[in-house]
């Protein structure tokens, strides 16, 4: 901070006029976020929270854990999400016996030019299903989850880049778990949120049995946004202003997990940056160009809650990951306004 | 800075009639000093021409408002025009007025310190009172125009009003009702500058109204149990003049020798009885005087005894009277006509000049008209004064008691033996030595511990000089406080008055008694030659007086000859106001003054925390109006607001007063989240929409919760704390 009072007020007034700036951007972004979620919300009815997690985590360029039953528009929700942002969309459907060359790519020889010629598997596309994650086998998981982390496929000692955006969409049943392989800890800390679809409403369900077959309205479906919009979208909430007192509450979050007697491991450093990364996307969809604590505190739960372990006493008593989020959150005090 | 809009400015300037009333009240406060007459003029001059120079110097200007020091440098001009054709336009006119404004600027508090009350009107002393309320108007005014601060506009005029009290805490009059005054202009001002609309001033003018005037009839039932504090006893009063080379003590001998010598005629009542001076410090050898005098403008303060009193106006011709001191019936209380100097202790009063025959003065008294009940009944005097005047000091150089002064206290115990009370002993010593001596004009003057031993004991014969110094060693001997005084008494009725002459001259003893004061006995027999014209002009009251004594000398003696020599030690009399006030008066101001103290915190806490929000940047005030929102809700029952985003607080505050809050504190949540993450500084128009916002909120929790129950929560210890950083 300068002494000079002129100097000063030329840095506010800078700081203004870049407000106002980031402000029209933000409007902007919040505009294509809603056209898209709209987009989506055609195929995906009665479920625009879960559309809007799914959109926070394409922008944050994270990964999404979608935990739920068969039937409940997983595969719809990226097969729409991938047709409103005119992006590349794959599926893979995870089994004992899938290798993970057959998500990656493999090498095969080229006898015409006498040389090694990648062959690259459906992980090469902007959105990728993996469809029951938990039925492959953990060297394949880890197959997946090495990508999603690298963002690059290395085969042969050559580096194979995926294409921008990439986001991968994995979904588990939990309820049939006979042959399956858990995701360990600190893989599923991998994915940025974790949700559950959940069922639709008794309206929404009675729509889409009024509407025309899912099928055809995914076909129809017009694409919203582009690739480069996407990437601008991407940039412009990655530079989104975070005021200080923020990053001091985002920490508290997640560190208050870690001391939470309920819990065996509690969110690592990761969590919070993920954790900002998300926020940062919700605040710009709300139109702001800086983040408040109500950004932080609507994506605790499925940014943090699948990273911790919950004791075996706790887990008996019923709680889960995300009621200790909701306890943290409600110990944790808000950086309101300074005390006056 | 707070940025003010049209309403302000004008606010600013409507405020201005109040600063200048408030400098005019504060100095209308020197009536206690000069009487409200002198003052009038001066106060109302010097609180409005600088008030009007300040707004004339703050008009529109494109360039914004003139610098302070232009109105400096002009209000300085203007007050030393103003002064010069005003106060001091006497000195302008002889060509005096530099040392008149030196002595007014410099000297005049000093001489006013040391004056009595009321002082004189003179226009050096008026300076004070002119430059004063000059600079509370002006610094009040300035202060309301170049500033937002609400009640500081107020504190220059009470800075003058606490100057004015102190000046005249022993000054005529009261100051009550411009205390009252300045109460409600206070009041009204400190609204009148929010900047709130105009809602506050409708409600604070009657507020004021009712405060004010509970301040003027409460104020004098508060109970005050310590005499105030008077700066006059700080400051060193100018050395004694000698007022007379002779002391009247030392002219009876020559004046009785003499006795045809017109000294003065008095018109006007018939007092019987003038005096000259009390001498009350005897060394063993003279007699003198410890009075301290004091200039004054024509009063004499009243000695504070309750003896009941008649007025008495008087106009003293002086003859061949010579000296400086003014013959005048006691207890004078105010003397027109010659510029006087008064001992406020006895009253005694001289002339600054020495007299000159032909001289007139007007004398106006009060003379005590005795009680014999009051006086037989009478316990002696035990203060500061008469304890001195109980002393016998072994006299110059003396190592050791002087053996007369055992010899005088065996002739005073036989004189007074059986005594019933010190009136009586008072009496039966002054009947004694009228029995015991003769009058003799030709008696050897002189009043030492030798002269009185012969005068007792072989010439018992002497002057008044004689019989009354000796009165009052032999009454010191018993210890019973005493002086003498030298005045006249008689006189012959002469041209409707009475021609007072030197054989007239008298000296009397004095006696202090408990509440009455001092008490003149007359140990003096009747003059042989004197003609029984005199008694003709003796007023009732001395005649009264003499009666009284005369009673109580002879009374039957209280224990029988011989019972004791002692005297009975002085049991002072218990009043009802010495009664000491039992402890559960104590117990009970002291709690109430907590419940008052805590009301006052906990109604105050608030409203000062509100000032304080409601200033700074227009981030703080942001800020500020969202805290005062959370203490509004929390009259509705928030008491989560640590944990909640503000738009969670918004929630709740809909849920529990309705759709009508949310419109106010969403739009509020949004300002305070902009303002405190983001990237920008707010503006001050955002801090006032915050500010609305919150009002509103507030409106909508009183109507909900209603007034009663907010001021219940308010008197909660908690509004101490609550919203505390």
């Amino acid at each position: 901070m300068t002494d000079n009072p002129a100097a000063h007020h030329a840095a506010n007034h800078a700081a203004n006029h870049a407000a106002v700036d980031a402000d029209a951007l933000a409007a902007r972004f919040a505009q294509m976020f809603a056209a898209l979620a709209q987009n989506i919300e055609r195929v995906i009815r009665g479920k625009r929270e879960k559309v809007d997690l799914a959109l926070v985590c394409l922008l944050s360029e994270g990964h999404l854990l979608v935990e739920d039953v068969p039937g409940v528009g997983k595969t719809t929700l990226a097969r729409a999400l991938s047709a409103s942002v005119e992006a590349q969309w794959a599926r893979i459907q995870f089994t004992p016996d899938l290798l993970p060359s057959d998500i990656t790519g493999v090498s095969i020889f080229n006898q015409a030019q006498n040389a090694f010629e990648f062959h690259s598997g459906p992980i090469f596309a902007n959105l990728v299903v993996a469809d029951e994650i938990n039925r492959g086998s953990p060297k394949t998981q880890s197959a997946l989850l090495e990508v999603m982390e690298e963002r690059r496929v290395t085969v042969e000692g050559a580096a194979h880049p995926v294409p921008r955006p990439f986001m991968v969409i994995a979904t588990q049943n939990p309820v049939d778990m006979d042959g399956t392989y858990p995701l360990p800890e600190a893989q599923l800390d991998r994915f940025l949120m974790r949700i559950s679809m959940g069922y639709p409403d008794h309206q929404a369900e009675v729509a889409v049995l009024a509407g025309m077959p899912t099928g055809q309205m995914l076909d129809r479906l017009p694409p919203v946004a582009g690739r480069e919009d996407v990437a601008r979208m991407i940039e412009f909430a990655s530079r989104l202003h975070v005021a200080g007192p923020l990053y001091d509450y985002v920490v508290r979050v997640v560190a208050a997990t870690r001391e939470h007697p309920d819990l065996r491991l509690g969110a690592s450093p990761r969590a919070s940056l993920a954790l900002l990364r998300a926020a940062r996307v919700r605040a710009a969809a709300a139109g702001r160009s800086f983040l408040v604590p109500e950004d932080v505190k609507a994506l605790a739960v499925p940014v943090i809650a699948h990273r911790l372990i919950v004791t075996p006493e706790a887990e008996l008593r019923g709680r889960t990951g995300a009621d200790v989020v909701n306890d943290v959150l409600a110990q944790v005090p808000t950086p309101q306004a300074a005390a006056v | 800075m707070a940025v003010f809009g049209v309403g302000a400015v004008n606010r600013r300037y409507l405020a201005l009639p109040v600063t200048a009333l408030l400098a005019a009240v504060a100095g209308l406060a020197f009536q206690r000093v000069f009487g409200l007459g002198p003052v009038l003029p001066v106060a109302g001059v010097a609180a409005v021409v600088p008030t009007v120079l300040s707004a004339a110097l703050s008009g529109p200007r494109k360039k914004g408002v003139r610098p302070l020091w232009i109105s400096l440098v002009l209000t300085v001009a203007a007050w030393f025009g103003t002064v010069a054709v005003t106060v001091l336009r006497p000195a302008l006119s002889d060509g005096t007025l530099p040392a008149a404004l030196r002595e007014g600027l410099l000297g005049s508090w000093k001489s006013i310190l040391t004056t009595l009350l009321p002082a004189p009107a003179r226009p050096e002393f008026l300076v004070l009172v002119h430059v004063l309320v000059w600079l509370a108007a002006f610094a009040s005014a300035e202060l309301a125009l170049r500033t937002g601060l609400r009640a500081a506009p107020g504190l220059p005029p009470l800075a003058v009003f606490g100057v004015a009290l102190l000046l005249g805490v022993d000054g005529p009059g009261s100051n009550l009702p411009l205390a009252a005054g300045t109460v409600v202009l206070l009041v009204v001002l400190v609204p009148l500058r929010a900047d709130q609309g105009w809602r506050p001033l409708a409600l604070g003018l009657p507020v004021a109204a009712a405060l004010g005037t509970m301040a003027w009839l409460a104020a004098p039932l508060v109970p005050v149990s310590a005499e105030p504090y008077n700066p006059r006893e700080q400051v060193q009063a100018p050395p004694p003049q000698r007022r007379d080379s002779i002391s009247p003590l030392d002219r009876v001998g020559g004046w009785l020798l003499s006795p045809d010598q017109v000294m003065f005629t008095a018109r006007g009542g018939n007092a019987g009885e003038w005096r000259l001076v009390a001498l009350d410090r005897f060394d063993g050898v003279t007699w003198t005087s410890t009075a301290k005098f004091a200039p004054t403008g024509r009063s004499v303060p009243e000695d504070g005894t309750v003896v009941e009193r008649r007025d008495l106006d008087q106009t003293i011709t002086v003859g061949d009277l010579p000296g400086v001191w003014l013959p005048a019936a006691d207890r004078p209380r105010q003397i027109d006509g010659v510029t006087v100097v008064v001992d406020p202790a006895s009253g005694v009063a001289a002339a600054a000049q020495p007299l000159r025959p032909g001289q007139t003065y007007r004398v106006r008294s009060r003379v005590p008209r005795w009680n014999a009940d009051d006086l037989a009944a009478a316990s002696l005097a035990t203060d500061p004064e008469a304890r001195a005047a109980a002393g016998l000091p072994w006299g110059p150089g003396a190592t050791r008691e002087p053996v007369q002064v055992a010899e005088f206290r065996r002739f005073a115990e036989r004189a007074t033996e059986g005594a019933a009370s010190p009136f009586q002993q008072a009496a039966r010593l002054a009947m004694h030595l009228r029995r015991y001596a003769r009058y003799s004009v030709t008696a050897p003057p002189g009043h030492g511990y030798r002269q009185l031993d012969y005068f007792l004991s072989e010439g018992r014969a002497g002057t008044p000089e004689h019989f009354a110094t000796a009165y009052a060693v032999l009454a010191r001997t018993l210890g019973l406080p005493t002086r003498i005084r030298v005045g006249f008494r008689g006189g012959v009725p002469a041209d409707g008055g009475v021609r007072v002459r030197s054989g007239d001259v008298m000296v009397w003893p004095e006696v202090k008694f408990e509440e009455i004061g001092w008490v003149p006995f007359n140990p003096t027999p009747d003059q042989a030659g004197k003609t029984r014209r005199n008694d003709a002009v003796a007023s009732g009251e001395t005649r009264k007086l003499e009666e009284a004594q005369k009673n109580a000398a002879s009374a039957r003696r209280g224990n029988g000859p011989g019972a004791t020599d002692q005297v009975p030690p002085p049991v002072p009399k218990r009043t009802a106001a010495d009664e000491p006030l039992p402890w559960w008066v104590y117990a009970a101001a002291a709690g109430g003054l907590s419940a008052a103290g805590y009301v006052l915190a906990v109604l105050a806490a608030p409203a000062l925390r509100r000032r304080r929000r409601r200033s700074g940047t227009p981030a703080q005030r942001v800020a500020g109006a969202w805290h005062q929102a959370l203490d509004h809700l929390a009259d509705v029952g928030l008491t989560t607001a640590r944990t909640l985003t503000a738009h969670e607080v918004a929630g709740f505050g809909a849920r529990h007063l309705g759709e009508a809050a949310r419109r106010h504190l969403q739009p509020l949540a949004d300002l305070v989240n902009r303002t405190r993450f983001g990237a920008g500084e707010p503006d001050p128009r955002a801090a006032d929409r915050a500010w609305e916002h919150s009002d509103e909120v507030g409106r909508l929790v009183t109507a909900k919760a209603g007034r009663a129950r907010r001021l219940g929560r308010r008197l909660h210890p908690r509004s101490l704390r609550r919203g505390a950083p």
